[in-house]
């Protein structure tokens, strides 16, 4: 009975030992599984917005053809929303959401739809010439949207060049076209010119409304909200970006770099209005009539209105006459 | 000691030693993708560094441009000290857009520059000397002190707008990143 109970408890604690080191053994597997496949995910990551990174910091100093990054179909999310501010930027960054590393745009104008699935993502800048250039827009899309301009585009001049302007990759690959599109797909967004479509049929619209440089964003054919645009550039914003918040985050970014951008200009101004020495006269009197053109950019995006974007459109033409005009001179020029 | 105590204890000893084991292979496994990680991070942050110094060598605000006509790697003399100013101004949005950076341009080599002009009052200590006094000096400074940074050192164009068509001096734009 003794050596009955004394097998027992040997057989048990056998059975326990066994237990114990299989479940050790498990755990040890277990761990090393998973902290493998949270480096390789962080790996590929990194990677991913090491090749972001460089395509952003690129496209912000040249403005080349669209470029394609591959981002194995990563859960990237894109984000700019209030608050935003004069000092520091909007609250804005580009990455996954979980993971550690992110791009921070809290400067840095980037349209595009909120979140980017997909197996890679189109790339692609255009230069903000206000007429000296301030910043480089940056627009992302990926397959599966679907931007979708209207079939006789080419009769319209605001339409054909802005339909121009956009990349021939991207019509390639069937993210922007013209006509319809019938079927599920990720995001969908409709693109006139002129006068709303009233279709409640359709997800997303804009309009843009040339004559009071608006646009005018509508969802499941319910107005949602106007805003402004101020060149060509700033309508492409709006065709790739999710909707009017993160189309007015983007532009009050603009709007903060060109800013800067004026009181660096005007303070090359004042400088150059005393120190011409090709023809003083000349170029002082058009360094001193670009001193009002150029004060009048010194503008926030919260204040546009009809007639400042009017104004602004106005005296970007003044600019380019006065830039022109020193140049004629043999003066230096202002950008 | 009986047949099966020492059975019992030469389990538990097994199971002891089997466990340190098991201990000491999970603490190595961990130590080593730790540095890897740390490996990662550092990789990504001296990445982040060249992509600041590049930013910071095409930013519109020190670009050289004619009619819009931009020249790469080049920085407007007169553009620079109401940069300058603009930094001094609004430090919190240039540290957002050129995070713990610090930035100086220096002056190397101006041919032929001697005799009828003044050099650039940027470059000089007082207005009016012909000769650059002050060869170098900080557009600005972000750099927090006591950590590690990589310097970046971009030969540059310097180009005088005082004069049509604009003369053009040699430069480096020295940038220093903490990673």
């Amino acid at each position: 009975m003794l050596m009955n109970k004394k097998g027992m408890t040997s057989t048990v604690f056998n059975w326990v030992f066994v237990l114990i080191a299989g479940a050790l053994i498990m755990l040890f597997f277990f761990r090393v599984i998973n902290t493998q496949s949270q480096i390789n995910e962080n790996e590929l990551t990194v990677t991913i917005l090491k090749d972001m990174e460089d395509i952003i910091i690129g496209k912000q100093i040249s403005t080349d053809s669209a470029s394609e990054v591959k981002i194995a179909n990563q859960n990237f999310e894109m984000e700019c929303q209030e608050p935003c501010n004069e000092l520091t930027g909007c609250d804005s960054w580009l990455g996954i959401k979980r993971a550690e590393t992110r791009i921070e745009l809290r400067t840095q104008p980037v349209f595009s739809i909120k979140k980017l699935t997909a197996d890679k993502m189109y790339a692609f800048a255009a230069g903000w010439d206000v007429p000296f250039h301030t910043t480089n827009f940056l627009y992302l899309a990926v397959p599966g949207e679907k931007l979708i301009f209207p079939n006789d585009c080419n009769s319209d001049p605001l339409c054909n060049k802005v339909y121009t302007l956009i990349p021939q990759k991207l019509k390639a690959a069937r993210i922007v076209i013209q006509g319809d599109y019938v079927g599920p797909t990720k995001y969908k967004k409709y693109i006139e010119f002129g006068v709303f479509s009233g279709d409640n049929t359709r997800e997303r619209e804009i309009v843009i409304d040339e004559p009071n440089k608006q646009i005018h964003f509508y969802e499941k054919g319910v107005f949602k909200k106007t805003e402004y645009y101020f060149l060509e550039e700033a309508i492409i914003g709006a065709v790739f970006t999710q909707d009017h918040q993160t189309y007015s985050c983007n532009m009050k970014k603009s709007f903060y770099k060109l800013r800067n951008m004026v009181k660096v200009l005007e303070g090359k101004r004042q400088y150059m209005e005393d120190y011409s020495p090709a023809d003083p006269i000349f170029c002082k009197l058009h360094f001193q009539n670009i001193r009002p053109i150029l004060s009048l950019f010194d503008t926030r995006y919260s204040s546009l209105n009809i007639p400042r974007i009017e104004e602004l459109n106005n005296k970007k033409i003044e600019l380019e006459n006065e830039n022109n005009e020193l140049a004629r001179g043999s003066c230096s020029s202002m950008y | 000691m009986k047949k099966g105590q020492l059975h019992l204890v030469e389990s538990t000893v097994v199971i002891f030693v089997f466990f340190i084991m098991i201990m000491v292979a999970m603490s190595i496994y961990s130590n080593y993708q730790k540095d890897k990680l740390e490996r990662m991070k550092i990789d990504l942050n001296e990445q982040k560094a060249t992509q600041i110094a590049r930013k910071i060598l095409f930013t519109p605000e020190l670009e050289c441009s004619n009619n819009n006509a931009r020249t790469l790697d080049c920085v407007e003399i007169q553009k620079l000290q109401p940069f300058v100013d603009r930094v001094r101004q609004n430090p919190a949005y240039y540290r957002e857009e050129f995070q713990n950076s610090r930035v100086m341009i220096k002056w190397v080599y101006a041919p032929s520059f001697f005799g009828t002009f003044s050099a650039p009052e940027f470059f000089t200590q007082n207005p009016g000397d012909l000769l650059p006094t002050t060869t170098q000096k900080t557009i600005f400074d972000f750099k927090t002190g006591g950590e590690s940074y990589r310097t970046f050192t971009f030969p540059v164009s310097l180009w005088d707008k005082r004069v049509v068509p604009e003369w053009s001096y040699f430069g480096w734009l020295i940038v220093e990143v903490n990673i």
